[in-house]
């Protein structure tokens, strides 16, 4: 391929004429080296969908961070002569059963979101890439059980850990949330790294690595990791949406964190009581959680497609 | 693979093993006892009541007769409902569940394989493109969304169906959409992948090489093996559908098991948690195996986990 770009792109050189030796336009390479970072962000500037989602995700996540800041009203003040206010220029997405600005309360709740979000993604790269990698790099009967121990726990969805935990602990806070995502979010992960390490490990260049006395753990962190780089990447980009959609199903549930903070579920089933009369109140809860859930799609495919361009 | 079969059957025994333990050790693990009330009850009550459950015996007994009533398939009283078992609720609440979750799972098989078939052979044509925006919606709308979205149009603005409750087919209708909107589109980008895939090998090219029609070649030859992904996906959704279904007939408020499940852990009723739990995880565990097993005997390329060949 670079041979025939460089031909196509040489300057014309006039029929049979003897090339001197000291510019031999074939040798030299006219484009510019790209790394791998630079075609990867190439690929994914050229993906519309992509930006849009990242554009999305962006603008999620400045509305988490200073919706609560710069917006006046609170979450928690209640006004009853103006509850159910429709949209207007007061409370650009009215107000609900206790007059409480909805705008607001998106706010909170995109924090909410949000975080559970990024949390996920950080439990699974921690948890998931640690364990798969260690699995995949000793095999054999360790790594039976510990895939056995992921069959295990994956066998039941998560949404029953969650409903047991709940009861467990006795509480409703985020905390609950937390430790449910942080014990199912990095099953799939650890699946994949070990699935990467196995292929990984018979290479040559980790062979060349354990004849220089490169120890276990340098070899897993140093060369092992950083090669699955690419997938490790996208799957923890696409493992935030899944967190999204199961933190809201809880609270739509009403399991996650307590009233009267709000989240996106909560208000999306708070909206759905009104549902005739006052449907505001439950389609802006639930266009946040779809959008974002969307972007995050978007967002992912797109570093998919941008960084492992083989597994399309 | 009768070797494999009883592999994967002992492995599934002792998945059902682990849960119901983890699960009767973490409802030991709560504190207070079943029978603490806002208004507490007198000290003898409660002495009879744990008599009466079994709950002043050594926690070693109390596991022993439990894990001994599981595999009898018993899962003891509700403490909530006073003269119902967990049983009795399972019995009379799964088969309204297990008809909406399987019908949804039917309504998204026949709507997803033929769309998925059509973006596959007009891929990147019109219908193609309209297939994929759609797939692409349902999967980013969590359940509650779409339920209210179908209920908020069909039921208050057009009329047509009952927004609500069970007992009619009309009021199944929505139910089952809601539960189906996220296997099919599930359904539709794998078919079309796997079509794809399939429309490209070998056996395909000669098929059409040696005059097959295109109508014999597509029905025929591709789409046999095409949809074996399917078959092995079923589990998978299952489990979703499963999820799904708490959100679901909590909207549509359908007496399932969905819905009994989310209202006894407001009731702190530990044994039905515990019941439901394990039961619902001895379905999953099944639905998978069956899947998996059923998966191996269609397709007999399949080489399976434990069988030297």
């Amino acid at each position: 391929m670079t041979a025939d770009n460089v031909n196509n792109n040489a300057k014309p050189v006039p029929d049979f004429s003897v090339v001197p030796s000291e510019e031999k336009q074939v040798e030299r390479i006219l484009r510019p080296s790209t790394t791998f970072l630079q075609d990867a962000w190439y690929r994914f500037s050229r993906n519309r969908l992509g930006i849009i989602g990242a554009l999305i995700v962006i603008f999620m996540i400045l509305f988490a961070v200073f919706g609560p800041i710069v917006i006046k009203a609170d979450y928690i003040t209640q006004d009853l002569m103006n509850a159910y206010q429709p949209p207007s220029a007061e409370h650009p997405f009215g107000t609900d059963a206790l007059g409480r600005d909805l705008l607001v309360r998106m706010a909170y709740g995109a924090r909410i979101s949000l975080v559970c979000g990024f949390f996920a993604s950080i439990v699974s790269l921690f948890i998931g890439v640690t364990y798969g990698a260690i699995s995949g790099y000793i095999g054999g009967n360790v790594d039976s059980i510990m895939m056995r121990i992921v069959d295990i726990i994956s066998a039941v969805p998560s949404m029953l850990y969650v409903i047991l935990l709940m009861v467990v602990l006795h509480s409703q806070s985020l905390l609950n949330v937390f430790l449910v995502i942080g014990m199912t979010g990095w099953l799939g992960m650890a699946r994949l790294v070990r699935t990467q390490v196995m292929s990984l490990k018979e290479r040559e260049f980790i062979l060349a690595a354990k004849v220089s006395n490169v120890s276990n753990m340098q070899l897993i962190t140093k060369h092992l990791i950083p090669n699955s780089f690419a997938p490790i990447i996208v799957s923890m980009t696409l493992s935030i949406p899944s967190a999204i959609f199961l933190e809201a199903s809880l609270q739509f549930l009403g399991l996650g964190i307590a009233a009267p903070m709000p989240s996106w579920g909560g208000l999306a089933q708070e909206g759905i009581t009104a549902l005739r009369t006052f449907p505001h109140l439950m389609w802006i809860p639930s266009a946040f959680i779809s959008i974002t859930i969307l972007a995050f799609n978007f967002l992912g495919d797109a570093m998919r497609d941008a960084l492992d361009p083989t597994q399309r | 693979m009768f070797k494999y079969i009883l592999k994967r059957v002992l492995i599934g025994i002792l998945t059902i093993f682990v849960i119901a333990s983890i699960t009767f050790f973490l409802c030991r693990a709560i504190p207070g006892g079943p029978f603490d009330r806002d208004k507490p009850l007198n000290e003898t009550t409660i002495a009879n009541l744990n008599a009466k459950y079994h709950l002043d015996d050594p926690v070693w007994k109390q596991y022993l007769r439990y894990m001994w009533d599981v595999a009898k398939f018993d899962f003891g009283p509700s403490y909530y409902y006073k003269s119902e078992t967990v049983n009795d609720y399972i019995n009379r609440c799964f088969p309204v569940s297990a008809v909406v979750g399987f019908l949804s799972i039917i309504v998204a098989l026949a709507l997803g394989i033929p769309l998925g078939i059509m973006s596959a052979l007009r891929q990147n044509k019109l219908e193609d493109n309209i297939t994929k925006v759609l797939t692409t919606l349902l999967v980013s709308l969590p359940n509650f969304v779409v339920a209210s979205g179908l209920m908020y149009t069909l039921a208050y603005k057009l009329n047509i169906l009952p927004p609500a409750l069970w007992g009619t087919p009309q009021q199944a209708v929505m139910p089952i959409l809601a539960l189906a909107a996220y296997p099919l589109s599930y359904f539709t980008k794998m078919m079309k992948s796997s079509m794809l895939e399939v429309m490209d090998s070998d056996y395909v090219r000669t098929a059409r090489a040696k005059g097959c029609s295109k109508f014999l070649m597509t029905y025929k030859h591709a789409l046999k093996n095409a949809v074996l992904p399917i078959v092995t996906s079923l589990g998978p959704m299952f489990a979703g559908t499963l999820t799904g279904s708490f959100v679901v007939e909590k909207i549509f408020a359908i007496p399932g098991l969905g819905e009994q499940f989310t209202k006894s852990i407001f009731n702190r009723d530990y044994p039905m948690i515990m019941g439901l739990t394990i039961f619902y995880s001895i379905l999953l565990i099944v639905f998978v195996l069956v899947t998996d097993i059923a998966n191996a005997i269609i397709d007999p390329r399949i080489k399976l986990e434990g069988e030297e060949s």
